[in-house]
């Protein structure tokens, strides 16, 4: 499927904080989860959210699906807002969907896979008889390799592969034009995740969606994602397409982060040993005034702390925040 | 497989779990005996008074604090009343008013429980505000309370029973939806543009029901207790209603010297707390799909 | 080199109501001085209960019906609990997985390490707290001596489990079982926490198992690795060699599994995991495996050592009367 520079989804200034009151008669904190986050998902791309605990990134994901208000900011759908007054704008919910990391709680334990998909079904189209809703649910599960035995089985008596299916046959039955899969495959064995994560693939080309993966696997990034927004404490840090973030990081976070991870050796990742993995994220809580790798980085300078720096086009569509990227870009000139 | 083949499989996978839960509920045996003394106790509340062998409002002076025979196999108490048919009339009362009232107060305390759990926010603070207050007066000053305001009688025990009791079920239920709130099933359902009501009865009640039940069947115990307690104190059903907690209150001047007076009617209060909360323990355990999965599985 | 644990033929089953799940069944393998020994394999494989039963912290329902645990010559399992405590701790400590868990909330970090001093050298808790500095120190914890007395919730995860790691290098021990030690943490902790473990064996000689469901980190630290499948040992070899040429199907489809290719299918190995209370007859993995032959659904496989790799599958050795073969 060709992707088309149409924005699907339009991901404008979101700022969400949580409020952690500290002491008795303490003033009111928060966490920092999101700070003026914008970002764009393009028709039949699908853009990886990476990011470690602490990013936002499924906060971001929770808002972006309609499940978290955020306290600015707007999410477009295809140019309209889908946050009103009262919630979730109800002719395009079901048009964004979502499946969640954990198959232990995604399915409601006290109902058969007939009527957890029986609901969805009926979500979308009401009056149907039951007999159509199972014809339905079977070409649903069928959809997701699983038998139609599965039907009438209660949760608990599938593996977590199975109910990660059926939560992924709940999301597509809705019709919808973009799916947010959180961490999907984390919870599971490696030897299931491939086949959760071909299937995902395949269901992305058949039906035309949209996907927002999120991740902190890099081998998973560079298999299946257009591009990838790479995330730090509530901010994006750099975002790009997919090949050039890997052969090119600039934000020192992301080459910490490629260096970090054992699956991106596979990926043909940059792998640079002077950011080999150090230090702590400061506290959401109270983040540094500038920019919020600074505890961390390798090459900051005094500059780095006075103000966040601010998305910077570095080449084509890579963009990364950090106010040393011509000396990263340099570097990478001179080696070619 | 043709459709009717499937649909058939459905049902009987509904049936079979259904019947899953009953035997678990067997495999408890002080649960599943617990079940038939409180059925008994439920036909004795219902019946009871159809099955005395003496009227129980019948007293004879003559024939007072009688102990334990074969005519009289629970003795009689001061007035010279048979007990036994006195403990059988009196079920009604003691029992009823437990039931009734932990049903008002379960009904009460769900629907706080519920909306404060669920929807959070103002609604949250508002009813945990009004919940800590009334929990922190001691329950039985409370139905003292409010007894002495509404008046003696059936109504206004059950009322001040249900009163007293209904903060602790709003408080466990908030509990338990805060625990189910968090599931992404419930998230799910969001996803499909369910509105909360519909969120809060499909999805969030039906997991509840087993810690529901579990507090109501012990609150049970302890609205018997109460009542009987009540009944002690004088403020219970007027005499001379074969209450049994008031039969207690009435026969304790005589607690050395005729003892059968109290004991029995204390018996029976013992024995049905009892079983309510054993029934409670092994509903629980049964109903939790997932325990039964941990006892089957491992 | 030297020997410091030598596994033969255990075999682990829990006995269970629904019947008995045959969670290590035939295991044997040898741990050297100083090396970093990683076990992989996915949930059901065995490799915690393993982690258990070398730490001696094997309970009932779980029961060792047969083979042996040599540490230093003596059989573990024929100890007695004072011995084994006297052990368990001192010559050979554990880390496991969520830190907050294993420690307890309401006694500053500092006194919990030094329980460890305690609990082997007598007296009080308190006058150890000097040598906790150091060990702070040394698994670079920075400001070690403000450290000492903050409580667990003041620190982060990977400062927790940095904490779990002094605990367990406190008395030098030659053996460190670590069980998913870095599982719970993110990516660029984990790689710092790696890089620690790495340091404290190359600067105390101790050998680390490091048990993980992640193949690809055991890759990039252990010096040799065993795979594990239902509670069986598929393959154990030197991780280059390994990595280079798998013998194992199961070992081939796990690494294949961890290729991730641009815009390609990812490899996936059909079915799942067998049961454990009645697994597949012959090989547990042969329902599988691409390469299954007739005698992998009648008999078991045993292992055989081709040039220090060892492997468990009829593709090898002589058991069709002929050299190995691919």
């Amino acid at each position: 499927m060709v992707i088309t520079m149409e924005a699907i989804l339009s991901v404008r200034n979101i700022r969400k904080y949580f409020p952690v009151s500290i002491g008795f008669l303490g003033s009111k904190k928060y966490v920092r989860a999101l700070d003026d986050v914008d970002l764009d998902l393009y028709e039949g791309e699908v853009l990886a959210l990476v990011g470690e605990s602490g990013s936002g990134k499924t906060t971001l994901g929770r808002i972006i699906a309609g499940l978290l208000r955020p306290d600015q900011g707007k999410i477009l759908y295809r140019g309209i807002d889908i946050y009103e007054k009262g919630g979730f704008k109800k002719e395009v919910r079901h048009k964004i969907q979502a499946v969640f990391q954990n198959p232990d709680s995604s399915l409601n334990p006290r109902l058969q896979i007939f009527d957890i998909l029986g609901e969805s079904i009926l979500s979308r189209e009401p009056g149907l008889s039951r007999e159509e809703v199972l014809d339905r649910a079977i070409k649903l599960l069928k959809l997701v390799g699983l038998v139609e035995d599965h039907i009438f089985k209660y949760p608990h008596e599938l593996s977590g592969g199975e109910r990660q299916r059926v939560a992924i046959a709940r999301a597509i039955s809705m019709e919808p034009e973009i799916l947010v899969a959180d961490e999907i495959v984390t919870a599971l064995d490696v030897s299931v995740r491939a086949q959760i994560m071909n299937l995902l693939m395949d269901l992305k080309e058949k039906l035309g969606l949209s996907i927002i993966f999120i991740t902190h696997d890099m081998g998973l990034v560079w298999s299946i994602s257009d591009r990838v927004a790479i995330m730090y404490l509530g901010k994006i840090v750099e975002i790009g397409p997919t090949e050039s973030i890997f052969k090119s990081p600039v934000h020192p976070y992301t080459k910490m982060l490629l260096y970090s991870s054992p699956t991106a050796s596979s990926a043909e990742a940059y792998k640079d040993p002077n950011y080999k993995a150090r230090g702590e994220p400061p506290s959401p809580i109270d983040p540094p005034k500038g920019c919020r790798f600074i505890t961390r980085c390798p090459i900051a300078v005094d500059k780095c702390s006075k103000e966040h720096p601010p998305l910077t086009r570095i080449f084509g569509e890579h963009m990364a925040a950090c106010i040393r990227y011509t000396d990263t870009a340099k570097g990478y000139m001179l080696q070619k | 497989m043709e459709r009717r083949e499937i649909l058939k499989k459905i049902f009987d996978a509904r049936k079979k779990r259904r019947e899953e839960m009953w035997e678990a509920l067997k495999a408890n045996r002080a649960a599943y005996v617990s079940l038939y003394i409180v059925g008994a106790l439920v036909i004795m509340a219902i019946m009871g008074s159809l099955v005395t062998p003496y009227n129980p409002y019948d007293f004879d002076l003559s024939r007072a604090r009688m102990p334990p025979s074969i005519s009289h196999p629970f003795g009689t108490d001061e007035l010279g009343r048979d007990i036994l048919s006195r403990i059988l009339a009196g079920a009604r009362y003691t029992i009823g008013i437990s039931v009734a009232s932990v049903a008002l107060g379960v009904l009460i305390g769900v629907i706080l429980g519920l909306v404060s759990g669920y929807l959070g926010g103002l609604w949250d603070i508002i009813i945990q505000r009004i919940v800590d207050v009334m929990l922190a007066f001691p329950t039985i000053l409370l139905a003292i309370a409010l007894v002495a305001s509404l008046g003696q009688g059936v109504a206004s025990l059950i009322i001040a029973i249900a009163v007293s009791t209904f903060p602790v079920y709003a408080r466990l239920v908030r509990g338990v939806v805060l625990q189910i709130v968090s599931e992404d099933y419930i998230a799910a359902a969001k996803l499909l543009g369910k509105s909360s009501t519909y969120i809060m009865i499909k999805h969030v009640l039906p997991n509840s029901v087993s810690a529901i039940i579990v507090q109501a069947t012990y609150y049970m115990g302890l609205s018997i207790l109460l009542a009987s307690a009540l009944g002690f104190l004088g403020l219970g059903v007027p005499p001379p209603t074969p209450e049994w907690g008031s039969m207690i209150g009435s026969g304790r001047t005589y607690l050395f010297s005729s003892p059968h007076i109290v004991v029995f009617p204390g018996l029976f209060i013992m024995i049905s707390a009892l079983s309510f909360n054993l029934l409670g323990d092994g509903l629980r355990d049964a109903l939790d799909p997932r325990t039964r999965v941990l006892l089957r599985r491992g | 080199m030297e020997k410091i644990l030598e596994i033969s033929d255990l075999r682990i089953y829990y006995y269970l109501p629904q019947g008995i799940i045959k969670a290590v069944d035939g295991v044997s393998f040898d741990i050297y001085k100083g090396e970093i020994f990683g076990i992989a394999g996915e949930s059901g494989s065995g490799k915690s209960t393993l982690a258990l039963a070398i730490s001696g912290l094997l309970r009932p329902p779980a029961k060792v019906v047969s083979g042996r645990i040599l540490f230093m010559g003596r059989d573990l399992l024929s100890l007695d609990s004072e011995e084994l405590r006297k052990i368990r701790g001192k010559e050979i400590s554990m880390i496991f997985q969520d830190p907050s868990t294993y420690l307890n909330p309401v006694y500053t970090t500092g006194l919990q390490v030094a329980e460890v001093f305690e609990a082997h050298r007598g007296g009080s808790a308190r006058k150890y707290l000097s040598m906790v500095v150091k060990l702070f120190r040394m698994v670079k914890i920075a400001d070690p001596e403000r450290r000492v007395n903050a409580y667990p919730h003041q620190m982060s995860g990977g400062m927790k489990q940095r904490v779990l790691i002094s605990m367990a290098i406190a008395e030098r021990p030659k053996l460190i079982v670590a069980d998913e030690p870095t599982s719970a943490l993110d990516v660029t902790i984990q790689a710092e926490i790696v890089e620690l473990l790495n340091e404290i064996r190359r600067e105390t000689g101790s050998s680390i198992i490091f048990i993980t469901h992640d193949l690809a980190l055991l890759l990039e630290i252990a010096d040799r690795i065993m795979i594990m499948y239902a509670g069986k040992v598929a393959e154990i070899g030197r991780a280059e060699e390994i990595a280079k040429d798998p013998l194992h199907p199961y070992t081939k489809a796990l690494l294949a599994s961890l290729r991730y290719e641009r815009k390609k299918r990812l490899q996936s190995i059909p079915g799942s995991i067998p049961s454990l209370i009645s697994p597949p007859p012959g090989c547990r993995f042969h329902p599988r495996c691409q390469y299954a032959m007739d005698i992998c659904s009648k008999r078991d496989p045993d292992s055989i050592n081709i040039n220090g790799r060892i492997v468990s599958c009829f593709l090898y050795g002589d058991h069709h009367g002929g050299d190995f073969k691919r």
